[in-house]
């Protein structure tokens, strides 16, 4: 069997890493870096342009280089998060077909699946240059939080890329992993991961090479893009105030800020104070203009101490469904690029009473994780089990628009639960059983996931039948759920088949669509 | 309708509770469907009883057919799949325990502590989680496998938090072995009033009560003959034909104690000596029933310790001898046992310690001794070794 590689498809930086004589590697591009940009763009000639090389010509093609397309899959059209990017990204983002986001560059439109597919297949051939063999067995990344649709669009980018997706696993989860393979001892950890798009903390217990995950929160929609973002921001105010330019619909000016804005950031991590330089930004009757300013570590602290404190809040609501204080966490784990930031690191050391552990480096962690995964469900090298947990409450609606959770978040996959429900109307012969997910108690707020109708329930009054609705995930996140009439013992069942943004067959024909881009294979 | 064979007690002569408690819900006039709704027995249950009365001659059906069966996987030992026989084995065995109390499921006593909940836990998902056979040829014993982790992971979040384990515990002592199933309160709840519905008519009643008292007359007797088999055999059916009378329940876990006892010793002679894994793991099983009624027997306690360490269970071994220790400590045999294991699990200085013990207690018996030397020897071999 050929080997699994684990891939971290992150909001900016994306990562690959592989087990070799029995250590995990993580496998440097050939540019020699470990992690790659997760840009995709098409150049001024039609080239396709992939990780460094997008990144590169950013600037000069603005409207043509995509970037943080992993904020956007999964997601619906009209949703807040996909309002949001229209409104701030400089490349063009349409309705499609079936209500999802997709990205126009140059002539083109992209579905979010494949623009991952297109990332997801570049580290595909990183490893397969660098192992020199084929690659076709992966394990995913996701964060913690993404829900159905989200994970199932991952892994139709993965078989759009020629991948056989093995799992789909939660970033901290990985981490976690990471961290605890080879430490005998039993304690609790904490993962703070703070990446480029996306928030996760999961609480998990390490002992007897049993990592389960005890609890897990997070927000799918903070990470270090908005605090770039924030940045931007404030220079877009100062430089208006110098010089009376608005820069705000200059996608060419917009995206050169961006890039400033994310340098400064990261300079501000090790410096007090840093320039950002941008001649020539704008131009006006009275001739070219400058972008000049310097910016504290101070400052960046004060623009953006609120997004890092609103982690902070998913971290508490997740120590309380592990029932647990912050003093029963034996060591915090800081995962993503985010937390280099010094302010990330005193904020979280504050909350815990606890210096966070350093030994895992933030940005590789993850990828380390998800190929040990990959060792664990295929060979017997690997003697680690892992528990993970379902991030998000699955239920039904019910007749008042409520949601009833059945599964609740944070319950040990594979799991089966059931409860009885009933009718609500006398004679009523039919129910309409809705899956959803999500964690607000009105129905409407959660995503459907599947519907199925019970019917030939015996003639009764309203409240007498009695229905018994199970659900069933299991190993591998499959959701399966039946409705029984207890009295007549008829029952209807489903398979809740995760929906991605895209059919089997448009997957499926993305997939020939893209096998072009395969590596010839070497005789 | 399935109904009776005339001389039906012959051809199904040594049933469980619930097969009991089964046979005696059998009218001719409930359907099958009925009979699954109205016994509180599993669904599947009552499927394989039926099917085998129906073979075996007690039961026929009249009239209606018998339904769709749930689980249409069944089958056995497949030495074509990707799993070592011993290991489909002990999955089967395991799954026919799935509705033991649920810290027997898990191996640990009713007073263990978080931890111990815990470890028992991750070592049971360590064998039975569907991620250790990722990708494996597992034909039906796919299913059986997330079916016992759902289990096992169930009984550790019932066991964990402290509520619901105290209302395991209330649940436990107040109703007979076979009922312990305490999934939903809904279920139980619906199934009340399901029997409120089936009432049984006074005459129907008397005869039933009647036929119990009948019955475990028998029991007695047999008992007294120590014939236990057939005395829990008869005390089952009392409790089938009236569940209404406490005292038959009572008398029910005296009788099953001496029943598995007798049992499991059969199976260790029947093993004749030879290294039997599987009679010996059923015969461990058997006794962790015999400890859930008697908690404080400590033979019992040393015969489990001794099958567990057979078995290579270390872990199960230590809290066993352990245990037999507590209760009897003035019993040379038991202090040997705890002996063996802990020389077994590396920990050479306890063991001496134990066999010591064991030494002092019946200094005729030569083999503390020659452990003692042994293990000494070995410790003057590897110098600077501890525990």
């Amino acid at each position: 069997m050929s080997r699994v590689i684990g891939i971290d498809l992150g909001t900016t930086n994306s990562c690959v890493a592989v087990i070799d004589g029995g250590k995990p590697i993580v496998i440097p591009n050939p540019g020699g870096y470990k992690t790659t940009p997760s840009m995709f763009a098409i150049s001024q000639d039609g080239k396709r342009l992939v990780g460094h090389l997008a990144k590169r010509q950013a600037i000069t093609n603005a409207t043509n280089t995509i970037f943080a397309s992993k904020r956007l899959i999964g997601r619906r059209f009209d949703s807040e998060e996909v309002r949001r990017s229209v409104e701030l990204c400089p490349y063009s983002i349409v309705r499609g077909e079936n209500d999802d986001p997709r990205i126009g560059i140059s002539d083109k439109t992209f579905t979010c699946p494949e623009i991952a597919a297109i990332l997801l297949r570049d580290m595909k051939n990183v490893a397969e240059e660098y192992l020199g063999e084929k690659v076709s067995d992966a394990v995913i990344t996701v964060p913690a939080h993404f829900n159905d649709t989200q994970r199932q669009c991952t892994k139709d980018a993965g078989k759009i890329a020629g991948l056989n997706v093995l799992r789909i696993l939660n970033e901290p989860t990985a981490a976690a992993l990471a961290y605890g393979i080879g430490r005998e001892v039993e304690e609790k950890i904490a993962v703070y991961d703070l990446g480029g798009g996306t928030f996760d903390i999961s609480i998990v217990e390490l002992g007897e090479g049993v990592v389960e995950v005890l609890a897990t929160n997070g927000n799918t929609f903070l990470g270090g893009e908005d605090l770039d973002l924030r940045l931007v921001d404030h220079l877009l105010k100062e430089f208006e105030a110098q010089e009376g330019i608005d820069l705000r619909h200059d996608a060419m000016a917009l995206q050169r800020l961006k890039d400033a804005a994310e340098k400064a950031k990261c300079d501000l991590s090790a410096m007090q104070t840093t320039e950002v330089n941008l001649p020539f930004i704008a131009n006006d009757a009275s001739g070219p203009r400058h972008l000049n300013l310097s910016v504290e570590r101070e400052t960046l602290e004060e623009l953006v101490r609120d997004v890092v404190e609103q982690t902070l809040g998913c971290v508490s609501q997740c120590l309380d469904d592990a029932q647990l204080g912050v003093e029963d966490v034996d060591h915090v784990v800081l995962v993503g690029g985010q937390t280099r930031m010094p302010l990330v690191q005193k904020l979280v050391a504050e909350y815990f009473g606890k210096r966070p552990h350093r030994g895992v480096s933030p940005d590789e962690v993850v990828a380390v994780g998800a190929c040990i995964q990959g060792s664990v469900l295929t060979t017997d090298e690997t003697d680690v089990l892992l528990l993970d947990v379902t991030p998000l409450s699955l239920g039904i609606a019910t007749f008042d628009g409520h949601f009833a959770a059945l599964i609740p978040r944070n319950s040990t996959v594979p799991v089966m639960k059931s409860h009885v429900f009933t009718t609500t109307r006398d004679e009523q012969s039919a129910v309409k059983i809705r899956v959803m997910q999500g964690e607000s108690t009105l129905a409407a707020d959660n995503d459907l996931l599947g519907e199925f109708i019970l019917n030939s329930i015996p003639p009764a009054r309203k409240g007498e039948p009695e229905i018994e609705v199970a659900f069933d995930i299991d190993a591998n996140g499959i959701v399966s759920v039946s409705a029984r009439d207890l009295a007549t013992q008829s029952e209807q069942s489903i398979t809740v088949s995760a929906r991605g943004t895209l059919s089997e067959e448009e997957v499926e024909a993305l997939g020939r669509e893209h096998a072009e881009f395969e590596l010839p294979e070497e005789k | 309708m399935p109904q009776l064979v005339p001389g039906w007690e012959e051809k199904a002569s040594v049933l469980s509770t619930e097969e009991g408690f089964l046979l005696s819900r059998i009218d001719g006039e409930t359907s099958w469907a009925g009979l699954r709704a109205v016994s509180g027995v599993a669904s599947e249950r009552v499927d394989e009883c039926l099917e085998r009365w129906l073979q075996d001659g007690a039961v026929t059906l009249a009239a209606l057919g018998r339904p769709v069966r749930d689980d249409p996987a069944g089958g056995g030992i497949d030495p074509s799949l990707d799993l070592s026989a011993e290991f489909q084995e002990r999955i089967l065995a395991f799954e026919r325990g799935l509705d033991r109390p649920y810290h027997v499921l898990l191996g640990v006593s009713q007073d263990a502590d978080a931890r111990e909940v815990k470890r028992a836990y991750f070592r049971l998902s360590k064998d039975f989680h569907p991620d250790r056979y990722f990708g494996r040829e597992l034909g039906h014993f796919g299913p059986r496998l997330d079916r016992i982790f759902k289990k096992i992971a169930l009984a550790y979040e019932l066991l964990q938090d402290p509520s619901t384990r105290a209302e395991l515990a209330r649940s436990l002592a107040g109703q007979p072995r076979g009922a312990s199933n305490a999934g939903s309160s809904e279920k139980r709840r619906w199934l009340e009033r399901m029997r409120r519905q089936f009432q049984i008519p006074e005459e129907i009643l008397a005869e039933r009560k009647f036929r119990a008292r009948q019955l475990c007359e028998s029991a007695l007797v047999a008992g007294h003959q120590k014939r236990w088999k057939e005395a829990a055999a008869c005390i089952r059916l009392a409790i089938a034909f009236d569940p209404w009378t406490e005292a038959y329940k009572e008398s029910f876990g005296d009788i099953q104690v001496e029943v598995n006892r007798q049992r499991a010793e059969e199976l260790l002679s029947e093993a004749d000596g030879a290294w039997d894994a599987r009679s010996r793991s059923e015969a461990l099983a058997l006794y962790d029933e015999v400890l859930h009624y008697r908690p404080a027997d400590a033979e019992a306690h040393g015969r489990a310790a001794q099958l567990a360490l057979e078995l290579e269970d270390f872990e199960r071994a230590l809290e066993y001898a352990e245990r037999a220790c507590e209760l009897s400590p003035e019993s040379a045999s038991h202090h040997f046992t705890r002996g063996r294991v802990l020389r077994r699990r590396g920990m050479r200085k306890k063991a001496i310690e134990a066999f010591d013990a064991a030494r002092r207690l019946d200094p005729e018996d030569p083999r503390a001794q020659e452990e003692i030397r042994k293990l000494r020897q070995r410790s003057e071999r590897t110098p600077g070794g501890n525990s």
